[in-house]
Order: structure tokens, then sequence, then C-alpha cells
């Protein structure tokens, strides 16, 4: 007992750093359409980030859109910096900065849905942790609105 | 029908400080802003400038016609570089190619039998086959057919002989035989799987294990007796095994030419059924 309670507490303690957006991809991952690209260290380090999750759901459901608004929700909560646009009341597109880990590396979540065909949403997440400042993550990265 | 639409934006968010305890909905909180200013257009629009020490917030609300939901793009340029770096952007793939690996070469016994000399060989390595190409396209592997001729030459004072259920054997040659020359002769299909690798630039290698169907084999004796009459002997229906297989070694050093080796390590013929010789191979290789 006391072997799994050190175990849960190690997992717990090794999970705090995560993201909920991070947790949304690894829980999406496996649906139907998903595009999940993981990648770290390597090339990476030249734009001064560690770690890149994104997924990309091009025909998810009301229910998978709410719940993934909702887990960027809950990052929104702990952001230190939020860049949010909204639409009927749904976050629409969501640039977070979130306090840095332990390591002290900066963390990023990204969050675009629009909509798609048959009243389904494509949604695009992504979970960024790197040395990157803000400013530098929305130099690399193009968003444009139509 | 007018639909209110908020559209917030921050902009250059650097200094100000946001606590985890905001609400959700909370944009920014600002603690002692030097300046703040705010313009109003009707019911249009508010705009909402926040000027600190070091930063400056600009926040818009507009009331917007709103019949469609505006689609927001997002590419990440950078991600695709690294991929492209990675992997050249590209997936394994699968591929059919014909002609491939037209090789010649000379033919030596591997092991010490007596009378067995150096012969020659020709064939296509793949005159069809499948290939399954590495993302980087710098590593495949191949899967074919091809056939093969192969004529090992016998001498050294010994000839073939053999009997007439199908079995031949090396018989030392008879004091009247002048001029004896003697050879086996075997055609088939052989079955390439060849892991190549390129190496720099035009040269590459590859390594695999060909195996070998021998459908027809012959053997064949000539020589001239004391009287100067000239005998031939042509011996088929012989009992190869049906199934060996080669080791294979292609060194391409460019322009589709290189060389080969193979080795031949399975006995063509059982002890009961021929002469037992194991090959090495070498020679010009064209198609890789």
């Amino acid at each position: 007992m006391l072997l799994i309670a050190c175990l849960a507490m190690a997992g717990i303690a090794l999970g705090a750093d995560r993201t909920e957006a991070a947790r949304m991809i690894d829980r999406y991952a496996s649906s139907h359409g998903a595009e999940v690209t993981v990648i770290k260290g390597g090339d990476l380090s030249r734009y001064s980030i560690s770690e890149y999750h994104s997924l990309t759901l091009p025909s998810a459901d009301a229910a998978t859109a709410d719940a993934i608004a909702a887990a960027v929700g809950t990052d929104m909560a702990s952001a230190a910096d939020r860049e949010v646009s909204y639409h009927d009341g749904r976050i629409k597109y969501a640039f977070l900065t979130l306090p840095p880990d332990e390591a002290g590396l900066n963390r990023y979540v990204i969050y675009v849905c629009n909509p798609a065909q048959n009243g389904r949403r494509r949604v695009v997440l992504i979970d960024i942790k790197g040395k990157a400042t803000a400013r530098q993550l929305q130099n690399l990265i193009k968003i444009t609105s139509k | 029908m007018k639909r209110l639409t908020t559209i917030a934006l921050i902009l250059a968010a650097a200094v100000g400080t946001a606590t985890a305890s905001t609400a959700t909905d909370t944009l920014k909180v600002v603690e002692n802003p030097g300046e703040v200013t705010i313009i109003t257009n009707g019911k249009r629009s508010l705009s909402l400038k926040v000027q600190t020490e070091n930063s400056r917030y600009d926040f818009m609300a507009e009331n917007v016609q709103n019949h469609k939901e505006p689609v927001i793009d997002i590419s990440v340029p950078f991600i695709d570089n690294v991929k492209k770096r990675t992997t050249n952007g590209r997936r394994p793939k699968w591929r059919s190619f014909a002609m491939r690996g037209l090789y010649v070469g000379a033919s030596l016994p591997a092991d010490a039998a007596p009378g067995i000399r150096t012969g020659w060989e020709i064939g296509i390595g793949q005159l069809s086959g499948v290939e399954l190409l590495s993302p980087s396209r710098r590593t495949s592997l191949t899967a074919g057919v091809g056939f093969f001729y192969r004529r090992q030459k016998v001498g050294n004072g010994y000839h073939i002989d053999g009997t007439t259920n199908g079995r031949i054997f090396l018989a030392p040659d008879g004091e009247d035989m002048r001029s004896a020359s003697s050879s086996v002769s075997s055609f088939g299909l052989q079955l390439p799987i060849m892991l190549k690798q390129k190496l720099i630039g035009p040269t590459g290698i590859a390594i695999g294990v060909v195996g070998m169907w021998n459908t027809y084999t012959t053997a064949s004796a000539k020589w001239t007796t004391a009287d100067g009459t000239t005998c031939k002997r042509k011996m088929k229906g012989l009992h190869q095994r049906a199934f060996t297989a080669d080791a294979l070694l292609i060194f391409n050093l460019g322009c589709e030419i290189g060389l080969y080796a193979r080795y031949s390590p399975m006995r063509m013929f059982h002890r009961s059924t021929g002469p037992e010789y194991s090959l090495w191979s070498t020679g010009l290789n064209i198609g890789f």
C-alpha cells in the first residue's frame, strides 16, 4: 500500500507540470482523423524550444470540442498572460503563457477552434515548452483571421 | 440580425502581472497603470489602452455584423522546417521497379574440391521487384525475382562422369583421354532480398540473401581419345538441390555500375548425387 501511495504521489508530482492541454492531446491523439505531432529536442533547439506537442482534430464533435475548450479554460485560469478571442461566448482562439515549470522552461498553450462541416469543429491545440519568450513564439507562428 | 460578438485582443503583453487567482474571463490585470485611455464609438466599439512604465496594452471590443463565424488560420512553419530536416518531409514509400542488377563475373571454388575450376556466371538479380524506401530515401529494402546462369568448369585431371539414373561424379581422366573438359551448368530463378544503403554521393552498398531456385542443371564432358576420336557426353535429369541460398554484397561505384561478391555456401549436389562444392563469385554489377 505504501509503495502504491508513493508511486501515486510520484505520478502526481511528475504530472504537476503538465498542462491540461497536454492531457487533452494525449487523450484525443487516437481519435478518428487526429493528427498529432510530437517533437522533442533536435532541431527545435534552434528556436529555443524543448518540446512541441500538437493535436489537430479536423472534424471534432461538439462534446470533444467542448471538453478541449474546457481544458483550455482551466489552463487559462493559471496563465500568467493570455491573448484570447471569443465568439458567441466560446473561446475561439487562445495564446496562453503559463508560469515556467520547475526547470525554468516557459510553457505555452495555443488553441484555435474553427467551424467545420455539419456543425462539427476543427480544433487545433498546441502545447509548447522551452526557453523562447512569448514574443519570440508569436513571431514564429502565423495566425490570420478571415 | 446583428449579434453581439466580442473580440478581445491583448497585445504587447510583457511585464504586467496576472496572478493565478484571476478569473478565466479576466484578460489582464495591470497594477498601477500610468495612463488609461478609453475611446468609444457609439455602440459600435470600445477601445481601451493601458500604458505602464514598460509596456502598453490595447483592448478592443466591437459590435460586428456577424452572419458567419470567422475562421482563424494557424500555421507553424518552423515546425514544418524541423520535420523536413528530420525526414525530408517524407514517409516510407513502396515502389516497384524493373531490370536491376545485371551481373557477370567469375566463380571460384570456395573449398578444395578436386577438379573444380574457375567458372563464370551471368544473370539479372532483379528482373522486377518492389522496394520499401525509408523517409530519407537513402535506405531501402528490396525484394525481387530474376534469373541466373552459372557454368562451373571441371579439369585438372578430372572429368565428369555419370550414371544412367542422373547421378554424376568426378572421375580421374583415363590414360587414353586427351584434352578432357567438363562443366556443370545451372539455370534458374533467383529471389534476392537486399538491404540497400546509399553512401557518399552516388556510391552505395547493398547486402542480402538470394534464394536460388535451381530449375535446370546439366553436366557435359568432352574429351579426345588417343586415336583422335572426339567424344561428347551430355547429362540431364540431374538430382541437384532445388533450393539453395547465396549471400550477396554489391558495392555501387556510381552511374549504376558497381562490383559484387557472392558466396554460395550451399552445395548444389548432395554427396550421393554429385560433386560437392561451394563457390565464391565476383564481377561487375550494372543497375543498383
